[in-house]
């Protein structure tokens, strides 16, 4: 079993390096931190929107940005919620956020091995605007979460036994356009760099 | 054929920038096909979605009562459109009750297909379109040329002077400049926008769920900035399951643009929901508040109920047709006047848009079947557009000469043979000392300005093998159906076949009854015509119960083997005979290699042949690495040119409808056999070496064009 995630693991990050995707990997989730500053740093991000929900130290990672000054508003709807303000106020706020960001950071629920592709997935639309607006995008992918082919990845993001998602969005690579000629490797409408940081590849590491 | 269609064809064809932007689109043309097959069993996944959209097409209104239940309960709004402008009402409508001034919209084909935004803009709503393919057709008030590369007649130059005057910025003719650019100022519209309106790829029934394929990012900002998005769905797309969903995303990318998967693929179902558990899902999230899934039939229900071309329903839209299609790879889309463009786009335009408009469209396919071979839903184009024709003869008739010629003349051995006899006096004083026409007086200049013409053989094949009608003391029986082109034109082609088939104890009897195959009265959309021949040429082949029937021409053998059965498919006792018949056919290298499958080389000749694969003989018969092997193996060295299987602009009829256009299909191929530095080009099709030897004499060039029956003859010697 772990010799067989292992090479998702490998496929998935050999794959997503090939259509244009940089790949970190973090052996404990404290270089998760690191590894966001320092590309942060180098790509001038002082602003942050965070739409991540399943990692535990989701908050513990918020702090870590803020440490090195960076301003980093968590997205969800629910953590924004005060009783002195409506709705449309707070959500109009918010989205002016993601507009002034620099950096948005996705958590992936699953990645596919053979194509290195991203799932994300949500019901409040709070992770597209994080992953589409600011010019540099980080997700975060659980060596776990890597299924070897599209059948799986849909089967179980779509699983009918549960609520299927309102949004799931599959991103394979960097955003790109050939309607303009020469242009097939250039920067589209999204960011300019796709980064992705697979944690707990301890056994990568070892190789 | 048409007149106004010439004129269109001729003004394409002078039209500079469309030319040199087809000429930079080429390369990447050639990227797609390749990358569209590697590293997967593309034509087993193209049979599967076939199986797919067969099976959902035919219980597509229990397929839409069923979305509409599952996208329902996940809070969307499900508005069924009869009509296009049905859809364009209920939009600006809707528009007007919510108060939305702007509108910011991605890619749909359907979009254009119902004329969304120019009604939209009209109803004064301002629409910004968000692909920068789109966009940069906005800013210069044009229609897409592509399906899915809708602005590549655009050069770079106009490109940065559209986007320049738009972002207010002077910028250089830089790429990630002029994206950048773009980027900012659509960002603006996406700010402002209230309403977004996308497209739809694929809508799964069982969860209600929308799925959007791009790459530029657009889509995503589309479909979640705005407060309101709005959906264009295309009745046809809708599938049962995720499982179905899956299969056709595995080639939806891969046929459009070569990639694996698109850059992002959204999976949307329902309306943004906030994620606060205890509120029963009624808080709106940070999208937008209400999404409107607008099903558009728009004439596809007509479509599915017609046996004849519901397979057009099949389509996933990708576009990979049209970017093999010879037609469309000389004249662009917009010729075809309306978005679906190439093969499917006529019939599509034909059901979906303007009937009208589709006659004169028909005409332009070469029936080359490039489009059915990399389709991903394995789609019969070519067969399609045949019956689309012969819908229109039933229904408005065909012209006097096109009568004459086809029930008359064609169909009655004697008169053709006589009509044959006039041309071949008539010819006489255009006849060059080497037997070819260079100059024929107008209209038929038009033909002899493209390819210099052989001319008619002074004695028909049939007038050299009348005494060869029964079966000989070979030891194989084999009966030799000769062709139109070989029995006047290319006798010695025949006689070729005859003296290489005597090696192998088969030599050919000639059944002298045997007559046209019927290929130009089907093609024509003459079915009764064509169903009269076949059966003559039944009688006639069948007669002596042959081991095989052989021909070199693969016209016939396609229109013998696979066309004869289905012709004759509602009358039991023909059909069998039909069957019968198809079972013996071969062609003459197929024949060769069943008789004497041998490996064994001759010494090399120390002379550089390029193979020309016929179209009916790749992709009509799957017949392509049997003249390879035989010409090998004869020790001829084999230099593959580019794009060897491409039509050589014979293609049917368009050499006779649209010269002009037949002879841009031809310089490619000529321009692809000199590059590929042979000194002989090989084929084994009769018309592919009229239209090959007669494009060469008109370049001067010195490269020989031979039947391979010919060529291996004349070796054997």
């Amino acid at each position: 079993m772990a010799r067989e995630r292992d090479e998702h693991i490998k496929k998935f990050a050999a794959e997503a390096s090939a259509v244009g995707a940089i790949l970190h990997f973090a052996g404990t989730k404290g270089e998760i931190g690191e590894v966001i500053i320092r590309v942060a740093n180098e790509h001038n991000c002082k602003k942050v929107v965070l739409t991540c929900s399943k990692i535990a130290s989701s908050a513990e990672l918020a702090a870590e940005l803020a440490r090195v000054g960076m301003v980093v508003n968590d997205t969800n709807l629910k953590s924004w919620i005060t009783q002195d303000k409506e709705l449309d106020t707070i959500r109009a706020e918010l989205r002016q956020k993601y507009i002034e960001a620099d950096l948005g950071i996705s958590e992936a629920t699953y990645a596919i091995a053979e194509t290195g592709t991203l799932i994300i997935c949500g019901n409040e639309g709070n992770e597209r605007l994080t992953a589409i607006l600011p010019r540099l995008h980080i997700t975060l992918i659980d060596n776990e979460n890597i299924v070897p082919t599209l059948e799986d990845a849909v089967m179980l993001v779509m699983d009918s036994h549960g609520k299927v998602p309102h949004y799931i969005t599959y991103l394979t690579g960097r955003n790109t356009t050939g309607d303009i000629p020469g242009a097939l490797t250039a920067r589209a409408q999204g960011p300019e760099e796709e980064h992705i940081i697979i944690f707990n590849a301890e056994i990568l590491y070892k190789l | 054929m048409s007149v106004v269609m010439k004129r269109k064809i001729h003004a394409t064809l002078s039209d500079k920038r469309i030319q040199e932007a087809f000429k930079n689109w080429e390369p990447v043309l050639k990227f797609i096909n390749v990358a569209a097959r590697s590293g997967i069993d593309y034509e087993a996944y193209a049979m599967k979605i076939h199986e797919i959209k067969e099976r959902c097409i035919d219980v597509l209104p229990e397929l839409i009562v069923q979305f509409k239940q599952n996208a329902v309960a996940a809070g969307a709004i499900v508005y069924e459109a009869a009509s296009g402008n049905d859809a364009n009402e209920y939009i600006v409508k809707l528009a007007a009750a919510k108060g939305v001034k702007n509108v910011v919209k991605s890619t749909s084909k359907l979009g254009w297909e119902i004329g969304c935004v120019q009604y939209m803009e009209k109803s004064g709503i301002e629409v910004t379109e968000t692909d920068v393919g789109d966009w940069i057709l906005q800013l210069a008030k044009e229609r897409p040329i592509h399906m899915t590369a809708p602005n590549a007649h655009i050069t770079i130059e106009e490109v940065t002077e559209l986007i320049s005057r738009a972002s207010g910025e002077k910028l250089q003719p830089e790429p990630q400049q002029l994206l950048d650019a773009a980027r900012k100022t659509l960002r603006k519209a996406f700010i402002r926008a209230d309403m977004g309106i996308s497209g739809v790829n694929i809508a799964v029934a069982e969860t209600g769920t929308i799925m959007i394929f791009t790459n530029e990012g657009n889509e995503c900002m589309t479909t979640t900035m705005p407060r309101i998005h709005v959906a264009l769905i295309g009745i046809e797309k809708l599938v049962a399951s995720k499982q179905d969903a899956a299969v056709i995303t595995r080639l939806l990318s891969r046929a459009n643009m070569g990639m694996n998967l698109p850059i992002y693929i959204s999976n949307i179902s329902g309306p943004s929901r906030a994620d606060i558990p205890t509120t029963m899902n009624t808080i709106v999230g940070q999208g937008p508040a209400e999404l409107h899934l607008i099903l558009i039939d728009n004439g596809r229900n007509s479509l599915r109920k017609s046996t004849e071309f519901k397979e057009a329903l099949y389509c996933i839209k990708c576009g990979a047709c049209i970017n093999v299609c010879p037609v469309f790879r000389s004249l662009g889309g917009q010729t075809y006047g309306y978005v679906y463009q190439g093969g499917i786009g006529t019939i599509l335009t034909a059901f979906l848009n303007d009937f009208e408009a589709a006659v004169d469209l028909s005409s332009l396919c070469a029936g080359c079947k490039a489009c059915t071979s990399i389709c991903p839903a394995h789609i019969d184009i070519p067969g399609m557009i045949i019956k689309l024709r012969a819908k229109i003869v039933r229904e408005r008739g065909i012209s006097r000469t096109k009568y004459l010629f086809f029930h008359s003349i064609l169909s009655d051995k004697r008169k053709l043979d006589s009509t044959i006899k006039v041309a071949n006096v008539l010819q006489y004083p255009f006849i060059d000392h080497d037997n070819m026409l260079r100059w024929l007086p107008p209209p038929l200049n038009a033909i002899t300005n493209t390819i210099a013409l052989p001319s008619i053989a002074k004695q028909t094949l049939y007038e050299r093998l009348k005494n060869f009608d029964k079966p000989g003391t070979a030891k194989i029986k084999v009966a030799f159906f000769a062709g139109c082109l070989a029995n006047y034109v290319y006798p010695e082609t025949g006689l070729n076949m005859i003296e290489v088939l005597d090696k192998y104890n088969a030599r050919p009897y000639f059944p002298v009854d045997q007559t046209c195959c019927g290929a130009p009265a089907f093609y024509e959309g003459l079915a009764d015509t064509a169903q009269n021949l076949a059966k003559k040429n039944i009688n006639a082949l069948l007669k002596e119960n042959p081991e095989y029937i052989v021909t070199i021409c693969p016209g016939c053998a396609v229109m013998l083997c696979n066309e004869y059965p289905r012709l004759l498919r509602d009358d039991p006792e023909w059909m069998e005979k039909a069957r019968k018949l198809a079972n013996k056919v071969r062609e003459f290298s197929q024949l060769v290699m069943e008789l004497s499958p041998s490996d064994e080389r001759k010494l090399a000749r120390n002379m550089k042949i390029t193979y020309h694969d016929p179209c009916h003989l790749k992709r009509g018969l799957n017949i392509y690495s049997e003249p390879r092997q035989l010409l090998a193996r004869e020790g001829y060295e084999i230099v593959e040119m580019e794009d060897c299987d491409a039509c050589c602009g014979f293609g049917g009829t368009i050499l006779i409808d649209y010269p002009e256009l037949s002879n841009s299909i031809l310089q490619r191929k000529l321009d692809n056999i000199i590059a590929s530095g042979a000194d002989i080009v090989a084929t084994n099709c009769p018309a592919c070496v009229m239209q090959i030897r007669g494009g060469l004499d008109r370049r001067k060039s010195k490269i020989k064009v031979m039947h391979s029956a010919e060529l291996i003859a004349t070796g054997k010697r």
